[in-house]
């Protein structure tokens, strides 16, 4: 498949407000929420913890790629989605004779973070949500790789994930993450060349204490790789979610 | 249609379950004949409405994947049987590793999770969450469809609210340009579930009767559920998908543009990826959910992309199956595909009387004809858009 240029980085998860702050370690223990700037008045009070994360880092990203946010297609990937929000629902349903907020319901669809950055930045541009489990991040990478080569000159990956809240907190991580990767065809200012998608016979993702079954964080090795300056093959799939061989990823690095 | 015509790519196999039945000949049959099968929804509801039931009793999943067994995983399992042959014939023309799975749900099994939910609040004990996760979750449906169909190649689940299976096609056929893969089962499935029901109902857009998508006297959606699967390659025998077109309103999560700028561009792109002229589109099938506002919207944006010299016959089947939400796309991609191999188009039940604001030639009986290119339209919460064009087989 042919090589994509990364442009740009976003990251955030509570202490951490950039790629960068991540993987110098730098925790800052009064971030708590994202700024999620694009979003203001109604847009921002309506929408939920896991829609501010993804705006957030797709407000990053696209900044240090230089894109325009507004004009960019993108794909978003989410395994757990909406949960905090479903889990509110399924506790209302219960509460109230089977009456919902009618925000709570349109919250709760997995595609409502791109829903909420294409109102607040006016791209009417093609978005595309992705879930699933262990495949999710190489799968998120594939369509984002195939608009590059068909449709399009750049995109923008957005992954966010929330915990599992109890009764079904199985992943036992205990942080939610939101991370972009903006994608080019062009090499003009990119810090990466992603070459080589596939599955491999390469080492899978090991769980992240604060993250744990947490499948987004399976992006977070790529993301470091490249603020960290590190190239190499990168598996795209957590530890212990299939026997076979783990999707995965080559890196190279430009500049100095 | 013009020189620039894409050939696209063959939609070798495709199936259904849905309200209308359990297999795709007596779905099909229904359809033509113009039999609607709405009912109560068996869960009840504490509001009156009617929804697209599957009533039949389907086999569980294999012992092998009985954690992923879940009323959604049954739709699908039901569906691939009927296509398993011309899946063995793509491995061994492709090889496993390069037939890809790209699958559109808006819910996947939500119902296992909201009885799970319910056993635990009223009894503390939940048997297991990650048991239930396994059969409700959408990667439980990845990994059903992995292990009934044994492909190896990438997949995906694409979860845009009401545009998720029609977006899955426009993926497909993006994967398979880029060289990516060289066949793709494409499809799409949801199950009946209460936060869909009761969600819809809390936005006003819940019909308490069978839905009547284009008539002046429409009242809004009933909910449906099913799954469909189609067999994409890149070479072969059928009818075609030649194009694909998705964009955002930008404007509303729940409420569409009311000008269809949105859905306008969406099918000018998909006539433009399809190389096609307006004028040579027999057939389109509409979104048509039946509430006022998208069946005004959506006219509105068929007019103005085709055009005053394109009269195609306009179609809905919501009333028959309900929307299907997540798995409506595919669904209504094989009524396409059978529209498109066997000269026929369905009526859309419901419609009369007409609303005459629709504008459109919005046909009530069973049309014998066929049919050479036929759009098709899916819309969703969050303004997300998808068409797709299709063609008869060359």
């Amino acid at each position: 498949m042919k090589q994509v240029y990364v442009r740009g980085l976003g990251l955030w998860t509570p202490g951490y407000a950039s790629a960068r702050e991540w993987c110098r370690g730098d925790s800052d223990p009064s971030i708590e929420t994202p700024d999620a700037a694009l979003l203001s008045g109604p847009l921002r009070r309506r929408s939920t913890g896991l829609t501010r994360m993804a705006v957030e880092v797709l407000q990053q990203a696209t900044t240090e790629a230089g894109c325009d946010v507004a004009t960019l297609p993108s794909v978003w990937a989410t395994s757990n989605g909406e949960h905090t929000t479903a889990i509110k629902i399924l506790g209302m349903m219960r509460r109230s004779e089977g009456k919902l907020s009618p925000t709570h319901f349109h919250n709760s669809v997995h595609n409502a973070a791109s829903g909420y950055a294409s109102i607040a930045t006016g791209n009417g541009t093609p978005s595309t949500t992705l879930t699933g489990g262990a495949e999710l991040v190489a799968s998120s990478f594939l369509e984002a790789i195939c608009h590059l080569g068909v449709s399009a000159e750049d995109v923008v990956v957005v992954l966010a994930d929330e915990p599992l809240l109890p009764p079904f907190d199985r992943a036992g991580g205990t942080s939610p993450l939101a991370l972009a990767f903006c994608l080019s065809s062009r090499p003009e200012g990119a810090s990466g060349i992603l070459s080589g998608l596939r599955r491999d016979a390469v080492a899978p993702v090991k769980h992240h204490d604060r993250f744990g079954r947490l499948y987004v964080a399976a992006a977070l090795p790529l993301l470091e790789r490249i603020v960290l300056r590190r190239p190499g093959t990168v598996g795209l799939e957590l530890v212990g979610e299939s026997a076979g061989p783990v999707s995965c990823v080559d890196l190279e690095l430009i500049g100095a | 249609m013009s020189n620039r015509a894409s050939r696209g790519f063959p939609i070798t196999a495709w199936s259904t379950v849905n309200g209308l039945g359990a297999t795709t000949e007596h779905v099909l049959s229904a359809l033509r004949s113009g039999q609607a099968s709405l009912s109560p929804p068996p869960s009840g509801t504490p509001f009156e409405t009617v929804c697209g039931v599957v009533v039949d009793d389907l086999a569980p999943l294999p012992e092998m994947l009985t954690q992923f067994d879940s009323r959604n995983n049954r739709f699908v399992q039901q569906a691939l049987s009927e296509i398993e042959a011309s899946l063995d014939a793509a491995r061994d023309r492709w090889g496993a590793e390069r037939i890809g799975i790209c699958v559109g749900s808006s819910t996947a099994a939500m119902d296992e999770i909201e009885s799970a939910y319910a056993t635990h609040a009223d009894t503390g004990v939940i048997a297991s969450g990650s048991e239930v996760f396994a059969r409700g979750s959408f990667d439980g449906l990845v990994r059903a469809l992995r292990g009934l169909t044994g492909l190896e190649g990438p997949a995906a689940v694409i979860s845009n609210a009401c545009a998720s299976s029609g977006k899955a096609f426009a993926s497909a056929k993006r994967w398979i340009d880029a060289g990516a893969v060289d066949a793709v089962l494409v499809g799409g499935a949801d199950s009946l579930c209460q936060i869909t029901l009761r969600g819809f109902r809390s936005l006003g857009l819940l019909s308490s009767e069978p839905t009547r998508p284009f008539s002046r006297e429409r009242r809004g959606i009933n909910i449906g559920e099913g799954a469909a699967f189609a067999l994409i390659e890149r070479s072969g025998d059928g009818p075609r998908l030649l194009g694909a077109g998705e964009s955002g309103d930008a404007h509303h999560m729940t409420t569409p543009d009311p000008e269809g700028r949105g859905a306008q561009r969406a099918m000018e792109a998909a006539i433009s990826d399809a190389g096609v002229s307006t004028t040579d589109i027999d057939y389109v099938n509409a979104h048509g959910t039946g509430t006022a506002f998208n069946d005004a919207m959506e006219s509105r944006a068929i007019r103005a992309t085709l055009g005053a010299t394109a009269d195609p016959i306009v179609v809905s089947t919501k009333g028959y199956v309900g929307h299907t939400l997540g798995a409506a796309g595919a669904i209504e991609a094989v009524f396409v595909l059978e529209s498109l191999r066997n000269g026929w188009i369905p009526a859309s039940i419901g419609a009369e009387p007409l609303d005459p604001e629709i504008g459109l030639n919005v046909t009530t009986t069973t049309t014998e004809t066929d049919v050479r290119l036929a759009l098709s339209n899916s819309f969703a919460f969050g303004g997300s858009n998808v068409s797709l064009i299709f063609g008869a087989p060359e």
